[in-house]
Formats: C-alpha cells, structure tokens, sequence
C-alpha cells in the first residue's frame, strides 16, 4: 500500500477487546484452583502440582495481553475513560491471576497430609467464593463493551454498578470464610504443629484473590464516574 | 492530479461507512464516484475561481498573458510532483495545500510579493486551522445529541426512531442549501433559496417517516437496533461527504486548466487584454471532467485503499459514523460555499477527534495531529519551491 491515509491513522488499538480476553484468561487461571484445592484436600499432590504447572502457564499467557495493552497505550492516546484509571483496573485484574499462582505453588511446597475435615471444607468452601468473585468480575467487565456502545448511557451504568456491587458481596463472604478458616486452622494447632502457619499463609494468599477482585470493581466505578 | 485525488481522498468520504460494514467496498466505490461528480459540477465552482484567481491576481499578467500559462502549467505539475513524492514516502500531504503552495511559489518568482492576494492567503490558511476545529465541534454537539436523546434513554431504539426524520431533514438542509446558494444554473433570491431549502427538508423528513413505517427492527439488543437504524443514515451522510469532496477538491485538478483555458480561449479570440477578465465563470464541462477524473480514480485505485480501511477501522459505528460524516460534509460545504479550499481529510480527522472527545470512540491516537501540521507546515514551502524550480526551467526551454 502506498499510502496510509489519515484518517486510518487517527484510529488507534482499542484496549477494549484484548481487555475481555485478558479478565476471560484470568477467570480460567482462577477457575483451575477449584481443582487444585480439591486436589490438595484430598492429598493428590501429583494432580497439585501438574494444575499448578496449568496455572503457571495460563498466568503467564495472562501477562502477555496485559504487556500488549500497556504496549499500545501511548499517552496520546484518546479513550472514554482516563488511561490512569484503565491501567490501574488492568493491574488489579492481572493481580487476581498473580495471586492464583501464588497459591497453587505455595500448595506444591508441602505435603499435607490428614488435615482435619473441618478445614477441608473450609478451603474448598473459600475456593468456591473467591473463584464466585472473579464470575462475577468478568461478568462486569465483560458488560463495558455494551456501556461503551450505548456511550455510558445511565441504564448501562447502573447495570454495571449492581454486577460490581456483587463483585463485593462475594468479597464480603469469602472475608467471613477465610475467617472461620483461619480459626479453624488455629483450632487444630496441636495437631497441625509447624502445618499451621503454612496452612494460615495459604489461606490468606486465597482470600487476596477476592480483594483483588473487589479493587478492580473499584477501579470500574471509578471509570464510569463522570 | 484528478486521479490522484480519487483514489487518496476517497478514504475520507466512505471509509467509516465501509469500517462500520454499512456498504460494502463496491457499493461504497460507486456511490462516491457518482457523488463527487455530482458535487464537483454543482457546488464546485466557487473552490475554483479562488485557485484561478483569488490566490495571485491574473490581471497583473494582462500584459504577457504566456507567462500565466506556464506559470500554472508548472503549479499542476509541481503539484503532482510533490503529492506524488510525498505519497511514496506515506506523508499525510494534501493536494489542496500542495495546490496553494504552488501557486504562491509561481508568483513570488514570477511577478514578486506584491501579486499574493494576502488578506486571501490569510483567509485561505485560517480556514486550514478553523475548518478541522468546526468540524470536531460540530461532530462534538451532534453525537452529544445522538447521545443524550437515542442512547441515554430507556428505550433507544423507540427514541432513534423519533430521532431519525430530524436527522434526515438536517442533512437535506445542509445539501439543498449548498446546491442552491451555488447556483450556477439559477437566479435565486435569498427567500426563495430559504423556502425551497424549508421546504425539501420538510419533504425528506416526511418521507423518511413514512418509509420508517415499513422498518422492522433487527435483533435483540437495543443498541443493535439502534446501530442498525443509524446505518441508513450513515449512508446518506456518506454521500454528503463525497458531494462534499468533489465541490471542495476539484478546483485543486481543474484550478489551474480552468486558468490556463481562460487565456489561451482569450488568445484565440484574439482578445490579449480581456482574457484575464475577473467575471468569466469556470465552464460546467470542465467541472464535470474534474469531477469524472476523481471518480476514475476512486474506481481504479480507491477501492485497495478502502479494503485496508474496511479492515482496518473497525471501531466505528453508525452513530458515530453519522455524527463526524454529517459534520465534515457540513463544515466541507460551508469552505466550499466561501470559496475556501480546504483539506477534506483533515476535517473529517478533526470530526472523528470530536466524537472521541464526546466520548464516542474508544481509542483515538492523538499523535496523528501532529503529523498533520508537520506535512502541511512541509508541503507549502517544498510546493511553492519546486514550482519556482519548475517555471524556471519550463520559461527557459520554452
């Protein structure tokens, strides 16, 4: 081609759709904990630590679409929404896949085995929640493309904020739960001995997954502020 | 040149409507080349007389009328030189700011400072700077509307359709006026134009009205709909900017013939001094040869650029589409009436950037503007300068 005109040139990349592939990467690394943790309670450690491969993986593929975004967002660039704002929302998404990682190597650190059933169901019950959170998320996030067709149009907006305020809710139960869990682990220090910390860190580690979540809600209110 | 024009300038006028998918690259072809011709005969010959004559004053030349003929005849071919330079090294340069360059550089070297028409060189470069900033403003305030009363409201698809008559009148106003106020085949007075301008907008509203009595809705998401609708009127203001683009663009081929015909017809009639006479107008055949010489070229070559452009904008919606192709075919005719000429691509750039300040688009690169300013800031020296080189050689060999 021997001429780009102008007016092909005044369009830039949109972030918007490698966006919806980033937060549909992210929710599938965070889908694979439900697995992991399963497989964890119920002390398959080599099934542990080939879905925490799974999970390197795809975090990493994760990272790749957030480079490309922030590749292609030069400061001259013109969206509807600040690009202080876009960024920030990208990092707190790709934190949630950051943190799933982290998760799933801190399980292939150590083998534990006869935990007690109460704890058990309180991982599992917390992996669900987090793992509801991040649904919730993407359901969110994946609606901005109808909030930028509509132009930010009040119905879409509010649409969004009532998904978003799910994002908190969930982030709120799995606070509750990963409290219960806590207690519980600390319930059975006797038996536990040196497990409790490590088990205490991988249940924090889990519940960050949700906060993250809900930051990254946060940052879409603060996007469709206007 | 002509062909030049067509197949670099059709961008401007369908390229959103083949992005948005409305036409396709055929349809889009056609349309604009039976437009622009339509446009370059009927709005066009106001753009012209300002290249012919308003830029340097060819009563200065009364006495050695030849030197007027080469000296156009090297602003064509400098002209071409350098858009055809700069289109090989992918400069965003502009025939019509090439065109001017040249003439400049033909007068300063031929007769010196004191032949530039400069309260009409100043009018010319401010209308460079204001034209795209109406045309962002304008697009600005429509899709704030298109915004405010279609999208933000409970029912989009029920308000576009309240929406759509209005719009349709809007953008007949605009073309019955432009057609009207030219006037090359009539005598119209001011109320006359004003009724009949009323008047066909009235009729074009009515009848969009009626015809939306047969529209079914598509699909299920309201913005879809809303798209869908917005798409018809795409095509319509599609067609604006074309007629646009060939009442603005064509004096940039033709100017220069239409100058140098007028001496050399002068010459064969024998008359030398009455040649250069302000009141003779740009004869309608050779309008309509400008006219058919950029469709050749949008036929010919437009539509590889409008394929990459189809694939390459995919942002763009129907409303959004709309609002920058209603405000540039606006803002293009507006030029065109006032005999300014004005770069099509940079307003139809201006008005995409007055969507994406409406928050319309989701991504603009900014930095396009500044290309802008560096080629045009190029392209008058390096067009004024070649024709110098140009005329030098030409009054020698001659």
């Amino acid at each position: 081609m021997p001429y780009i005109p102008p007016i092909l040139k005044v369009f830039g990349k949109s972030p918007f759709k490698p966006l919806h592939m980033h937060i549909k990467k992210v929710r599938e690394t965070v889908d694979l904990l439900t697995p992991a943790v399963e497989a964890f309670c119920s002390e398959d450690f080599d099934r542990v630590d080939e879905l925490a491969k799974d999970i390197s993986n795809l975090e990493h593929e994760c990272d790749i679409i957030k480079n490309d975004i922030r590749e292609h967002l030069p400061r001259s660039i013109l969206m509807p929404v600040n690009r202080g704002d876009l960024l920030r929302f990208l990092k707190e998404q790709d934190a949630m896949a950051d943190t799933a990682e982290d998760v799933a190597v801190i399980m292939t650190f150590r083998r534990v085995e006869n935990m007690p059933q109460e704890i058990k169901e309180n991982f599992i019950k917390l992996t669900e929640k987090v793992v509801e959170s991040v649904d919730a998320l993407e359901i969110a996030a994946l609606e901005i493309d109808e909030l930028l067709e509509s132009s930010f149009s009040r119905v879409e907006t509010e649409k969004i904020l009532r998904i978003v305020h799910k994002v908190d809710e969930k982030e709120w139960e799995a606070d509750r739960i990963g409290i219960t869990l806590v207690k519980s682990i600390y319930a059975n220090e006797e038996n536990l001995k040196f497990k409790t910390c490590y088990l205490k860190d991988l249940a924090g580690k889990l519940g960050e997954i949700a906060d993250h979540a809900e930051n990254a809600g946060d940052r879409m209110r603060v996007m469709m502020a206007r | 040149m002509a062909w030049n024009i067509g197949a670099n300038d059709v961008a401007n006028s369908m390229g959103t409507s083949v992005g948005s998918k409305v036409l396709t690259v055929k349809q889009a072809v056609f349309l604009a080349s039976i437009l622009t011709i339509i446009g370059a005969v009927l709005v066009g010959n106001h753009v012209t007389e300002t290249i012919r004559k308003g830029i340097i004053d060819p009563t200065a030349f009364a006495g050695n009328p030849e030197v007027f003929v080469y000296g156009m005849f090297s602003v064509i071919i400098s002209a071409g030189v350098w858009v055809t330079i700069s289109t090989k090294m992918r400069l965003p340069v502009s025939t019509t700011h090439s065109i001017v360059g040249a003439i400049i550089g033909f007068g300063l070297i031929s007769s010196g400072l004191s032949v530039v028409n400069y309260p009409k060189l100043l009018g010319i470069i401010l209308s460079w700077v204001i034209s795209p900033i109406t045309g962002g403003v304008i697009a600005f305030i429509l899709f704030n509307m298109i915004k405010n009363s279609v999208l933000d409201s409970e029912h989009p698809f029920d308000s576009a359709k309240k929406v759509f008559p209005l719009m349709v009148s809007m953008v007949f106003m605009v073309l019955s006026f432009a057609v009207l106020y030219s006037g090359c085949h009539m005598n119209l007075g001011g109320i006359d134009i004003l009724t009949i301008v009323v008047l066909v907008s009235l009729f074009a509203g009515l009848t969009s009205m009626v015809l939306l009595g047969y529209y079914h809705k598509s699909g299920k998401d309201p913005y879809y709909q809303v798209e869908d609708l917005f798409g018809y009127l795409q095509v319509l203001s599609a067609c604006c900017v074309a007629f646009a683009h060939g009442s603005n663009d064509v004096a940039n081929a033709i100017g220069p013939v239409a100058a140098i015909y007028h001496v050399t017809e002068g010459i064969a009639n024998g008359l030398t001094s009455g040649i250069l006479q302000q009141s003779v107008p740009v004869p309608l055949w050779m309008l309509a040869f400008g006219g058919v010489g950029i469709a050749v070229g949008i036929s010919t070559w437009g539509h590889r650029v409008m394929e990459t452009i189809g694939e390459r904008i995919t942002e763009i919606t129907p409303t959004r589409g709309f609002a920058a192709e209603f405000s540039t075919a606006a803002t293009v005719l507006g030029c065109s009436l006032l005999g300014l000429p004005i770069s099509t691509s940079h307003v139809v750039v201006g008005s995409v950037i007055g969507v994406g300040f409406a928050g319309g688009i989701n991504a603009l690169n900014l930095n396009v503007v500044k290309n802008i300013i560096i080629s045009w800031l190029a392209t008058i020296p390096s067009a004024a300068l070649l024709t110098m080189v140009i005329y030098e050689i030409l009054t020698h060999v001659l």
